[in-house]
């Protein structure tokens, strides 16, 4: 009798201190999978970051403006090329109610 | 069965005991000389022990901060960090420096002595070179030199190259802001360096504490400028074209909003790129908007003839003499480029008759004239957020000679930043309000959050709003009928003044013969200013007159920026302004 009760606190102890380290044991892991997760996290910030810079490079007007000229042989808009549409057929007369939108719109040509 | 032990038994258990007994106070030793170890390691020597401890156990990591981003008023950046890498040197653990420094003065191309110079420091770290390219951390990491590791720095990344780089400026090596808005907002820009104490494990992999999460670099502040890229460049782009033209010295293109004092444009030359501060010198960078004043020439008139309006010593159409185009001066002359007669005010200013000019101003006195210039912002500090801003120059009266006031009236004898200029003209287009001009309208914190904003600031009100409707018309006529033809722009009411100033020669003292400052003030549209804009351009080849190299980059510069601002011509004015103010305003001013 005396030795099953001890064979159950010592099983019991065991128990214990086993549930005990496999907590601690799997905090570590977790944390090594975060730290591992976290450095994944920095070197796609980092990469997010470079193509941030490119697309900033592309998009820069001067560049833009140079495709446009020379590789699409586009030019700014002349006086005449851009036309004033109102949103509304009434835009152009006068009314108390809210003042309607006026958009651009820019002719392909003469 | 009682038995004597034999004489060789007794011997046999004497033995045995004492062998016991040797045996026992062997082992008694073996643990007091444990016992004594164990208490030098625990007692005397536990300061050491815990140093050993600590320093296999914790990783100290210095948690370097991104400086904030800097964007334009649309969120395009216009400033950024980029990753790179640094090679260091621990020299204690290079047994061979002038092995290494061979390999590394390949890899690097930098002068092998000077490495190995380096290498035999006494020392535990030495910088080798800072931010190199990709390729030479490659090449490194193959040769695996010991004593020679590589570190991920952030780099400050311009990626419009020179585009607003006067503005902008640039950071250091250590990204500590140098110039321009780097500088001047270097505090919110840099975030905080961090040094922290993280557990490693014997692999070197870092434990994460529980109930605690791994510390994160505290970023700088983003910063969002007033500065439209696409205006920039437009304002950039026609610059660089007229300074080519003319084979100017340099020249400058500010363009603002004249309610709010907001800048949308800060174009420069000569230039550089912030990205090669290396190949750049500070003649270069220096920002001459606020930095460097100028003689204005002519361009001052239009806040003489403010002055001379709302003190009601003349108007419009006041008949004055200009004679036969010159007045005598103590002891020079004051010419005019044409006889003029008798002409009204509306025609001098038009014509921008010297001579008409120079009358005007006795006839304000020289007290009136120097309170007015004073009110416009003239000898004073803008107040923009930017380092290094002059006051100009501008003498108090009593210390002018015969001749000062008469060359006030053609802008002579006052030097004035381009910004001061501009800001006093927009005055005029601003209802006659004196703005505070400003670049950065709001700073956020790294998740996005305002943290400031700017909000636009009321100097003084130096003329009333009838005076500067006068003046107003008094400068459409200068363009529509007058000296600034080339800066009108179709569709539009622009109104505006040209100035031509002789620059002083700095060898002789004199005004020089070949030396000139062309420039063009004005805003646009006159009824409903949008924009206001200042065009300089320094030391033009060939004819400078400010009408034939500055006003043509003004309406240039102006007839885009509407088009793109979607400010509708002087026949759609109901509408698109009202579209074109809400995309330009959007702050409720506030008194200084």
């Amino acid at each position: 009798m005396k030795w099953v009760l001890w064979t159950l606190l010592t099983v019991s102890v065991s128990g214990v201190l086993l549930f005990y380290v496999w907590g601690k044991v799997d905090v570590v892991r977790v944390g090594y999978e975060l730290d591992a997760l976290l450095k994944k996290k920095a070197a796609l910030t980092q990469e997010h970051e470079r193509l941030q810079a490119r697309f900033s490079q592309l998009t820069a007007p001067e560049r833009i403006a140079l495709e446009a000229g020379d590789k699409l042989g586009m030019k700014p808009p002349g006086a005449r090329q851009v036309v004033l549409v109102p949103s509304h057929p009434e835009a152009g007369t006068p009314s108390d109610g809210p003042e309607p939108p006026l958009r651009l719109a820019r002719q392909t040509g003469e | 069965m009682n038995r004597s032990c034999t004489k060789e038994e007794v011997k046999a258990a004497g033995e045995g005991t004492g062998r016991r007994a040797f045996i026992g106070l062997c082992f008694l030793f073996g643990f007091v000389i444990l016992f004594l170890r164990f208490g030098y390691l625990q007692v005397l020597q536990a300061e050491t022990m815990k140093l050993k401890a600590r320093q296999q156990h914790e990783k100290p990591i210095t948690l370097a901060s991104n400086r904030g981003a800097i964007v334009d008023r649309q969120g395009k950046p216009l400033a950024l960090n980029l990753d790179v890498s640094s090679v260091y040197a621990t020299p204690s653990s290079i047994d061979d420096p002038a092995g290494v420094a061979r390999q590394l003065a390949r890899v690097l191309g930098v002068p092998r002595e000077s490495l190995e110079k380096r290498l035999r420091a006494e020392r535990d770290f030495v910088w080798i070179q800072r931010k190199i390219k990709d390729a030479q951390v490659k090449r490194l990491n193959d040769l695996d030199l010991p004593g020679i590791d590589v570190v991920v720095e952030s780099r400050r990344f311009y990626p419009k190259g020179t585009l607003l780089a006067h503005v902008l400026g640039f950071a250091g090596i250590d990204s500590q802001g140098l110039e321009g808005l780097e500088n001047g907002y270097d505090e919110h820009l840099r975030g905080q360096v961090r040094q922290v104490v993280l557990q490693q494990d014997a692999l070197g992999r870092i434990i994460i504490p529980e109930n605690r999460r791994k510390p994160q670099p505290l970023s700088g502040h983003a910063i969002s400028l007033t500065i439209d890229e696409v205006i920039q460049y437009m304002a950039e782009e026609a610059l660089d074209q007229a300074v080519q033209a003319t084979k100017a010295r340099g020249g400058a293109v500010l363009v603002m909003v004249p309610k709010t004092g907001q800048m949308l444009a800060w174009a420069l030359r000569p230039t550089f790129d912030p990205n090669h501060i290396p190949q750049a010198s500070p003649e270069q960078w220096r920002n001459r908007g606020v930095t460097d004043p100028y003689e204005p020439g002519s361009t001052l008139k239009v806040i003489l003839a403010a002055a001379a309006l709302e003190t009601n010593s003349i108007t419009p159409d006041t008949l004055l003499y200009a004679g036969d185009g010159e007045v005598p001066i103590s002891g020079t002359v004051i010419h005019d480029h044409e006889k003029a007669g008798w002409v009204t005010f509306r025609e001098a200013v038009q014509r921008s008759s010297n001579v008409a000019f120079v009358k005007m101003s006795w006839d304000l006195g020289k007290e009136q004239v120097y309170q007015f210039l004073r009110t416009f912002g003239f000898g004073e500090k803008t107040g923009i957020d930017l380092p290094g801003e002059s006051i100009g120059i501008l003498r108090r009266p009593d210390q002018w000679s015969l001749r000062t006031l008469p060359s006030l009236a053609i802008g002579q004898e006052i030097a004035v930043t381009p910004l001061q200029l501009l800001t006093a003209v927009s005055a005029i287009a601003n209802e006659g309000w004196l703005m505070k001009p400003f670049l950065v309208r709001e700073i956020s914190d790294q998740q996005g959050r305002s943290v400031w904003e700017h909000v636009p600031h009321i100097r003084r009100r130096p003329i009333s709003a009838e005076t500067a409707k006068t003046v107003t018309d008094l400068l459409v006529n200068v363009v529509e009928r007058g000296t600034g033809k080339r800066a009108a722009v179709p569709g539009y009411r622009v109104a505006g003044k040209t100035g031509t100033a002789q620059k002083v020669d700095p060898e002789t003292g004199a005004y020089s013969s070949t030396k000139f400052v062309g420039s063009f003030v004005g805003f646009v549209p006159a009824d409903d200013p949008q924009l206001a804009i200042l065009v300089v351009i320094d030391e033009p080849q060939g004819p400078a007159w400010g009408g034939v190299v500055a006003a043509p980059v003004f309406r240039k510069v102006a007839e885009q920026a509407l088009r793109y601002l979607s400010v509708a011509p002087g026949d759609q004015p109901r509408v698109m302004a009202k579209r074109s103010r809400s995309a330009l305003d959007g702050y409720q001013p506030n008194w200084e």
